[in-house]
């Protein structure tokens, strides 16, 4: 097994199972705290919602996320705090869990929340 | 007459929401749909008497009339893109939503007689590491009449 036949396994599982998802890197307008989207890539992802405690949460649950390297190209490794938009509901990166083997990105997690 | 609590806190909503620059306010959330920012998160914390209740044999048995003190917790929520950068625009909308709040005249009106708006102080919680997302924390203190006959 070598890295690109991982990234290849996972890119024909996220375009068979997938959805497509747009992550969003920003910035803040320095006098108003107002939010603007400076980069943003479009790319097949997995994610699932989960922790039943978010019932009570309302409209703020934790969402796990699969990205392949692939998907989100010259995007780069999403960052603390860029957003992730699914089904239209913007989400916050809070965590980056980067997989690699022999040195080569095969697959990105992601724990957002939004 | 209207609950006391519940006018304020439900005003509280209305006043912050109404800040220039602020783009979402919810109350008793964890946080803001969509993640908006700057939004304002209204808990309603504590309500709690300051006179203690009328129950020897010459008042009243029951508190059909007493001072309270109401602590609800109002949450501002922002982005940063440096420590620095977030401290400025924390400051910009703590003074805005505490003027805001101090200056409005319902909020001023649901506390008299006898009561009044107190500005305890703020809290910033330290962030998480290399995050972009920042909090102040508002503590403010409201005392007003609690009237059995509201309820």
């Amino acid at each position: 097994m070598k890295a690109r036949q991982i990234v290849a396994s996972l890119d024909h599982a996220l375009a068979r199972y997938g959805q497509t998802v747009t992550l969003q890197r920003t910035a803040i307008d320095g006098s108003t705290g107002a939010i603007t989207v400076t980069q943003e890539v479009t790319c097949p992802a997995k994610f699932r919602t989960y922790f039943p405690q978010d019932l009570q949460a309302g409209d703020v649950q934790d969402i796990n996320v699969i990205l392949s390297p692939t998907g989100i190209g010259a995007f780069g490794l999403p960052s603390r705090d860029d957003r992730i938009v699914i089904d239209g509901n913007p989400s916050n990166v809070e965590q980056i869990g980067p997989l690699y083997f022999d040195g080569q990105l095969v697959r990105v997690n992601l724990l957002c929340r939004g | 007459m209207s609950d006391q609590r519940e006018a304020i806190l439900s005003r509280l909503v209305t006043v912050c929401g109404a800040v220039a620059g602020i783009n979402a306010v919810d109350r008793n959330r964890l946080d803001v749909s969509q993640m908006l920012r700057p939004a304002v998160i209204v808990l309603d914390g504590t309500e709690r008497t300051i006179t203690p209740p009328l129950i020897n044999a010459r008042q009243a048995s029951v508190s059909d009339k007493q001072r309270m003190e109401l602590l609800p917790q109002i949450i501002i929520a922002l982005r940063g893109d440096s420590g620095g950068e977030a401290g400025t625009l924390l400051t910009l909308y703590r003074n805005k939503v505490l003027a805001a709040i101090l200056t409005d005249a319902t909020l001023l009106a649901s506390v008299t007689p006898n009561g009044g708006i107190r500005y305890e102080g703020c809290v910033v919680p330290a962030p998480d590491a290399e995050a972009r997302e920042y909090r102040i924390d508002l503590n403010l203190v409201f005392t007003y009449i609690f009237s059995l006959g509201d309820l």
